[in-house]
């Protein structure tokens, strides 16, 4: 028997200024399957997905929808033609309920009123009969990431869509919520549903496609049955190279303490001592470790140690030319003038202005500096040489060059432009906040490295990071925090992933 | 995208002001007065009364620049009103009872302008910058303050028999005049010259332009967004405040209807939008700004409502706003 196709892209190109988003892209996804896009940040899938979903106009190529061929022109074609999709960020109107969230656009009517009951009573029937613990009466607002996109997922099943986008839908998800969502997709595989995830988690891809099509710099690379390929076959596939999922870490005797903390602690606007007080020390040539549950206190060190919030008491003193001397709550320029570099957490809100360019978000720590300004003037001369080397050593990739503004970029580009600029004020400590997040496989290989260097160097790098088999792999010493409480220091050597776990959840070790 | 950016730099603006006149062309036609007598009037007093073209388009350009720069500060300096009027006011009184010799008595006036001008904005930056108060809020009520203050001065003090709304007069000699020619636009063009420099070439702008963006940035990279914010809020006052001064050095004096703005600092954010807030756009749209409003003299002798240009410079902002989303949309789509 002939194999059905529920999409069939062919040749696709599309073009932004003179950048080739999509080249010459060829897709086709079985009717019944769950098909996954598997690409770096930046490669181009979204684009692909958008042009599928209306959203652009294709500059060449053809698109068939269950054979037949079509224009999909905007959206509303797209869910004419049985498509939908839940995107990174949910479209939802968080104060209407999950009934109203559902049916806006085609609302149950009674004269001119919106039938309340009954379309809720319509919502309900669709959540009972995929078994989505919900209310269709409650308040989206009040939902939690998951359940807020199962509400998404209920959308694109009111409108008895058949071929459904997942774009990147573990993102903002917890593992138990990742994990549930899984399954959802299989479920929905079995009534039939045809499924394209988005992702570049290699796992998810393992546990729920079929066949997986892997996207680099806009190109279909190949298009592979998941069963038969491994995760390190994959990985190559989307980097282009080999990728190693081990640290390779030389054993190596740290130096001196370099940052003598002492019993600080961080009470926040409300009252509540954030951080109770904590006491450590880290030295040259180690990569430190702070594990712990979100929220747990790690953030206030970290935001202590940058400059970037106040502690309410206690001491941090830095090793600067063998003498040490007191930064507690000093200003985040002269911390970082002392070569004490950040990777924040939150890149959008402290990393980047994303409404400047790469030249100028690349001269965010220097462009006041002596002998890099002329005075009060810019030197955009070296503003513009720092961002190309920068782009250059990094390998930032980005629509329009030096010039992209930064919101025009993916997450893992700004990434890597942030580390790359941190890295170029040779910091003697490097406090990197959640650096992975969100970035893919081939780049966090490529941020570990990064981060080993500055160790190798006999510099210090300390790492917040939630991903606990990271900080594991990586860190000489973990400090694991548990309620704005130090649970203690470890060696990884010496306690295993389930004794730190134990910590992290509040338990001491015997 | 850069090339197409700077096409639409022009091609907005452009549309915009084109659209907006056949709008109010039609308008006039609608009620029955031939639009052609619009464009006479436009291009007889432009031409024919080209010293009061570059009088209005001289303090156009200043609150302009005002409100440009504020945006570009991430604040939106609705007060360039309040600001204008304070700073003529102050800047009359100065310059009257000024013993500088006379070549030196305007400049220094304009010093006084731009001074009393940032010290009317330093509230709303400094409710800003500590408390988080909407900038928007506070500097409309002190346009309403300003104005009424200005009002309290004008007739308690220098109330004048026959003149019941006047600022002192200045004598012609220390006015910005040379042989009866008004040289302000002038200082109007560089003004426009150190707003680009400071926001393009100092470190000082890039700061602006990066807290202007996010605020979020200040305590990454410890520029203090705090100094910023007021010092916006001053110098953009005070770009005001230069134009306040000018009008009293180009007139003489300031005369007002009682409970009545001057509008020249609501004028500055039509001319802000429609020159897309950089100097040179901003200058070509005080000139075309001041045309229409040098206009509405002449539009009472052709019995042309003078409202309509009110209208008109309505539309422009609208368009001017309006324009760069449907642009946005258009690249989105990939035209």
């Amino acid at each position: 028997m002939k194999t059905k196709y529920a999409v069939e892209m062919s040749n696709i190109t599309k073009q932004f200024g003179t950048f080739k988003a999509i080249d010459n892209l060829n897709l086709k996804v079985e009717e019944g399957s769950v098909h996954a896009l598997l690409g770096e940040n930046g490669a181009g899938k979204s684009t692909l997905m958008n042009l599928l979903f209306g959203f652009y106009d294709l500059d060449g190529g053809n698109i068939k929808i269950n054979g037949a061929d079509v224009t999909i022109s905007d959206p509303n074609v797209a869910h004419e033609l049985g498509i939908g999709m839940v995107h990174q960020h949910f479209k939802l109107v968080k104060p209407f309920t999950v009934a109203e969230n559902v049916t806006l656009g085609s609302e149950i009517k009674k004269g001119m009123f919106v039938d309340t009951e009954a379309s809720e009573k319509s919502v309900q029937k669709i959540i009972d009969k995929y078994n989505f613990t919900l209310d269709a009466s409650a308040t989206v607002a009040d939902l939690s990431v998951g359940q807020q996109q199962r509400v998404e997922i209920l959308k694109m099943l009111y409108q008895e869509a058949n071929i459904l986008i997942f774009d990147e839908p573990t993102g903002a998800l917890t593992p138990q919520e990742t994990e549930e969502l899984l399954k959802t997709i299989l479920e929905l595989k079995e009534m039939g549903k045809t499924i394209i995830i988005i992702t570049h988690k290699l796992n998810e891809i393992k546990a729920v496609a079929d066949e997986c099509t892997i996207i680099r710099k806009g190109k279909s690379i190949d298009t592979v049955n998941v069963a038969e390929t491994s995760s390190d076959v994959l990985a190559e596939l989307m980097v282009g190279r080999k990728v190693s999922f081990s640290v390779d870490k030389s054993d190596k005797q740290a130096g001196d303490s370099i940052l003598v903390v002492e019993d600080i602690s961080v009470t926040d606007k409300r009252g509540v001592q954030t951080l109770k007080p904590t006491s450590f020390n880290v030295k040259a040539g180690e990569i430190f470790g702070i594990a712990g549950i979100d929220g747990n206190g790690q953030l206030e060190i970290v935001e202590a140690i940058t400059g970037l919030s106040k502690v309410s008491s206690g001491k941090i003193s830095y090793r600067l030319e063998n003498d040490y001397m007191e930064i507690t709550n000093m200003n985040a320029r002269k911390i970082a003038e002392m070569r004490i570099s950040h990777i924040p957490q939150d890149r959008h809100k402290h990393g980047v202005v994303l409404d400047f360019n790469i030249a100028q978000n690349a001269s965010l720590k220097d462009y006041y500096k002596k002998g890099f300004a002329n005075g009060i003037l810019l030197d955009k001369l070296k503003m513009r040489k720092l961002g190309e080397k920068l782009m250059e050593e990094h390998d930032i990739r980005a629509p329009h060059g030096l010039n992209s503004q930064l919101r025009d970029m993916s997450g893992g580009n700004q990434q890597k432009l942030i580390i790359g600029r941190e890295l170029e004020q040779n910091p003697h400590i490097l406090v990197a906040s959640q650096p992975t997040r969100g970035v893919d496989v081939g780049a966090i290989e490529n941020i570990h490295q990064k981060l080993l260097k500055v160790r190798e160097e006999n510099n210090a790098v300390i790492l917040y990071s939630l991903e606990l088999d990271e900080i594991i792999d990586l860190s000489d010493r973990i400090l694991v925090m548990h309620d704005g409480e130090a649970m203690g220091i470890v060696d990884p050597k010496e306690v295993t992933k389930n004794e730190i776990g134990l910590l992290m959840a509040g338990k001491r070790l015997k | 995208m850069n090339k197409s950016n700077n096409i639409s730099k022009f091609v907005i603006p452009l549309i915009s002001v084109l659209v907006a006149m056949l709008i109010g062309s039609l308008i006039l036609m609608v009620s029955g007065i031939s639009p052609t007598a619009l464009f006479q009037a436009i291009f007889k007093s432009t031409f024919g009364d080209f010293n009061g073209w570059l009088k209005i388009t001289s303090m156009l350009i200043f609150t302009g620049l005002a409100i440009g720069f504020s945006y570009k500060g991430g604040l939106f300096n609705i007060g360039a009103e309040g600001q204008f009027i304070m700073a003529s006011l102050v800047t009359s009184i100065f310059v009257v009872n000024s013993n500088l010799p006379n070549a030196i008595v305007p400049i220094a006036g304009l010093a006084v302008g731009f001074i009393a001008g940032a010290l009317w904005a330093f509230l709303p930056g400094l409710l800003k910058a500590t408390y988080g108060i909407s900038e928007v809020v506070v500097t409309i009520m002190l346009n309403w303050i300003g104005m009424y203050l200005y009002d309290f001065i004008v007739q308690g003090y220098f109330h004048q028999a026959s003149n019941a709304q006047q600022t002192p007069i200045i004598e012609p000699s220390k006015l910005l005049l040379i042989n009866g020619f008004s040289y302000a636009i002038i200082f109007a063009l560089i003004a426009a010259f150190v707003y680009w420099f400071i926001l393009d070439k100092t470190t000082f702008g890039f700061e602006v332009k990066a807290i202007g963006h996010s605020k979020d940035i200040s305590a990454y990279t410890g520029i203090s967004a705090r100094a910023r914010t007021i010092q916006t809020m001053m110098i953009s006052g005070g770009f005001a405040g230069l134009a306040g001064a000018t009008y009293g050095l180009s007139y003489g004096y300031m005369s007002t209807i009682s409970g009545n703005f001057s509008n020249y600092g609501f004028d500055g954010i039509a001319v802000a939008l429609l020159g897309g807030l950089n100097a040179a756009g901003t200058i070509v749209a005080a000139l075309l700004m001041g045309a229409l409003r040098n206009a509405e003299a002449a539009f009472g002798i052709a019995r042309i409502p003078s409202e309509i240009s009110d209208i008109i410079i309505g539309l422009i902002i609208l368009f001017s706003i309006i324009g760069p989303i449907l642009a946005k949309k258009r690249q989105k789509r990939g035209a």
